[in-house]
């Protein structure tokens, strides 16, 4: 299975099963920004126990690894970065659930998730501005990752006419990445039409 | 940030900006499907003799140490 089929086929599973969730991550700055290759399909999930069955008994083995006491001790625990993970055991490709948190900043960017199409697959996605700030947050905590910050650079540059630049900034300032930020800016020659 | 020199950036940007948000995404899904082929092939050419079935435990072993590599 392609990773393109196994998104489908979780984004189905979550629809079906009424949870709500966002695509974030690397395939979210592709979609915003500049394409590169990934391993992992990143979802953010508002999972409840009932939502939670559905996918254990949809990704079953031998074709999928889903680790029950994984999904039960995420749900179980609180906090802000609590996740488990689907793979393809034909692939090896993973889906990575992050549980939705309480923490403001995550609340507010799936408030703002918007619909967008991949492959005929119609998906919730983090809008820019919260991809490239995810993205500096994730920079933050991981001393400075150059990968993170150049997805964020090129999402930046390509929908920097469209953006709420001051949602990015206020956001930027409570999450404590201006820095970044502003070495994204200094670095940035956006695209103007 | 990039000390690579982008002379054609402009243009580049406007290439990207001509797909749609879609097409972007599965030009992500086509580069991360041909990082996998290749870096299959490398493995078999390291691991030519192994039958299918360790070859196929070995890849995913290997995958696994790839995930969430993005720092």
């Amino acid at each position: 299975m392609s990773q393109h089929e196994l998104l489908r086929r979780v984004v189905e599973t979550l629809d079906e099963a009424g949870i709500d969730y966002m695509l974030t991550g690397s395939y979210v700055s592709s979609l915003q920004g500049e394409p590169r290759s990934s391993h992992d399909i990143d979802l953010v999930v508002a999972l409840n126990e009932a939502g939670a069955s559905a996918l254990i008994k949809t990704f079953q083995p031998p074709d999928y690894y889903l680790d029950e006491i994984s999904v039960v001790s995420a749900l179980s625990q609180s906090g802000d970065y609590r996740q488990f993970n689907l793979l393809d055991s034909s692939t090896g490709d993973k889906v990575d659930f992050w549980l939705l948190s309480d923490d403001a900043f995550d609340q507010s960017r799936f408030r703002r998730k918007a619909f967008d199409e991949i492959g005929g697959v119609r998906v919730k996605v983090s809008r820019p501005e919260d991809t490239i700030l995810m993205k500096l947050r994730w920079a933050s905590m991981s001393g400075g990752s150059e990968k993170q910050l150049h997805d964020a650079l090129r999402v930046y540059e390509l929908q920097f006419q469209q953006m709420d630049h001051r949602y990015l900034d206020e956001w930027a300032a409570t999450l404590g990445v201006v820095a970044l930020l502003d070495r994204i800016k200094a670095n940035a020659r956006p695209l103007r039409i | 940030m990039d000390p690579k020199p982008r002379p054609n950036h402009d243009q580049y940007l406007r290439a990207l900006h001509r797909m749609t948000p879609g097409e972007r995404a599965m030009k992500a899904f086509e580069l991360s499907e041909l990082s996998r082929q290749l870096f299959i092939q490398g493995l078999r050419k390291r691991f030519p003799d192994l039958p299918e079935k360790d070859f196929h435990k070995l890849l995913l072993d290997r995958l696994a140490l790839c995930h969430n590599t993005n720092y």
